[in-house]
């Protein structure tokens, strides 16, 4: 206490390092946040909240369980590679908001077995970004 | 065609510090154009130009027409015309009168002493003019406003490669400019957005005219001849709308190299990336609005690389 209060934009710079980096190796970074969830056993959601200031586009790519193949996917997705297991989306014109992409599967997942990742490009610094869903 | 009053074009040019150069970019005439109007050299004018013009002074036409057809009667202090001329000639936008002197000897002639003083007289305003435009070069204000630009480093000949400038500008209230790009030998402008105001064949470069507020992407596409080989070399500059404001010359990527790599492939390893796809989306859109080929571009990205193919002048994408 006696230290924050002699150093307290020490304090509150160290507080705001430890959030930047909790947030970076989470769901979420710069405004970009991304939670996996089901709405049925054979479904996966992706559901992306933007705020400002929101990526323009983004690359959505769900990894699967090895033998689980894609019947469906909202949008459509621009590939699905049944070796690699993965399905890619390209997410154009996006703002601020929240944006989702639903795959449907031939057989019942587990959550926990489907990795998500979501790439854009930092607006301002145009530096590339990767997170992953959190579930 | 229309009647316009010159004196009344002036005076809203000079109160809104506008330049007769940034006048004519916007009418799309040349700054000799604009001079003669406002001289009333040329009163009537088209319809068209009269529209442009009102809008580039921000007035309705109706404030700019010379609502007394009829000749003004001399004022008190004129002194009494000579016997009217007889000698007229035509210009080429309008008629426009020349008088020739009195051949009847009437008039009074001006005496030396009144010469003496016009003589002095002009003298005197040239220096002042000079003067006010020597101090004023010292004193350009600042824009305000800078202009990055990204061009691909390299590109194919006879494929289509985009040009983006973008403008940062203070986001309080627009602000009027000049934006120049000269355009390089062996190329041509495919497309712009937006449309540029106007093409200057003498000197090979575009133009847009307009009002900017906060960041603005303003693009080209550009395409060369089809033996074209080599680096490219771009430039270009930003000004403001009156010539006080100092000319800004276009910073970011200054030149291109012709070669086999798509321009989108910008580490040239014949595949377009997520983080190369992503960057031609956030630069360019997604609506196709520059005559790029965003198809073929996902099709590379999708895909397993691409292959120039020369021959059929195409991009082979490895499935």
């Amino acid at each position: 206490m006696k230290t924050s209060r002699r150093y307290p934009s020490a304090a509150a710079g160290c507080f705001l390092l430890a959030l930047l980096f909790l947030l970076a190796t989470s769901g979420h970074a710069d405004g970009v946040s991304a939670r996996l969830f089901q709405d049925q056993p054979n479904s996966v959601i992706v559901e992306i909240s933007l705020s400002r200031p929101a990526p323009s586009n983004l690359i959505v790519e769900v990894f699967l369980p090895r033998g689980v193949a894609v019947t469906a996917g909202q949008p459509k997705p621009a590939k699905i590679e049944r070796k690699k297991g993965s399905v890619r989306w390209l997410l154009k014109n996006t703002g601020p908001g929240t944006v989702q992409v639903r795959l449907v599967a031939n057989q019942a997942v587990r959550l926990s077995d489907c990795t998500a990742l979501i790439r854009y490009r930092q607006p301002g610094s145009g530096t590339l970004i990767e997170i992953t869903a959190q579930q | 065609m229309v009647k316009i009053d010159g004196g009344r074009v002036r005076a809203l040019r000079e109160s809104k510090g506008l330049t007769q150069l940034y006048i004519a970019t916007s009418v799309d005439v040349t700054t000799d154009t604009v001079s003669r109007w406002e001289n009333k050299r040329y009163p009537t004018i088209k319809k068209e130009n009269a529209l442009k013009l009102a809008a580039s002074l921000e007035v309705d036409l109706g404030e700019l027409l010379d609502r007394d057809e009829a000749p003004e009667p001399d004022s008190p202090e004129t002194p009494p015309e000579p016997p009217e001329p007889a000698a007229t000639s035509m210009a080429d936008d309008g008629p426009e009168q020349v008088t020739t002197p009195a051949a009847t000897g009437a008039a009074p002639r001006p005496t030396r002493a009144i010469k003496t003083a016009l003589i002095i007289t002009a003298l005197l305003l040239s220096g002042a003019a000079l003067a006010l435009f020597f101090m004023g070069r010292g004193q350009n204000r600042p824009l305000e406003i800078s202009v990055r630009r990204i061009a691909p480093p390299h590109f194919v000949a006879g494929q289509p490669f985009p040009v983006f400038l973008k403008v940062d500008a203070p986001a309080d209230e627009p602000r009027s400019i000049i934006l120049k790009e000269a355009i390089p030998p062996g190329l041509h402008v495919v497309t712009a957005l937006p449309p540029i105001s106007g093409q200057d064949k003498k000197d090979n470069s575009i133009k847009w005219l307009t009002k900017v507020r906060g960041t603005t992407t303003f693009a080209y596409t550009l395409r060369s001849e089809l033996s074209y080989q080599g680096t490219l070399h771009l430039d270009g500059f930003v000004k403001g709308p009156d010539n006080a404001t100092a000319e800004i010359t276009v910073d970011g990527d200054r030149q291109s190299t012709s070669g086999v790599h798509h321009w989108a492939d910008s580490n040239r390893d014949n595949r377009i990336s997520d983080e190369e796809i992503l960057a031609v989306y956030d630069l360019a859109g997604s609506d196709q609005p520059i005559g790029i080929d965003m198809e073929l571009i996902e099709d590379i990205w999708l895909g397993d690389g691409y292959v120039w193919q020369a021959q059929q002048q195409r991009f082979a994408v490895r499935e």
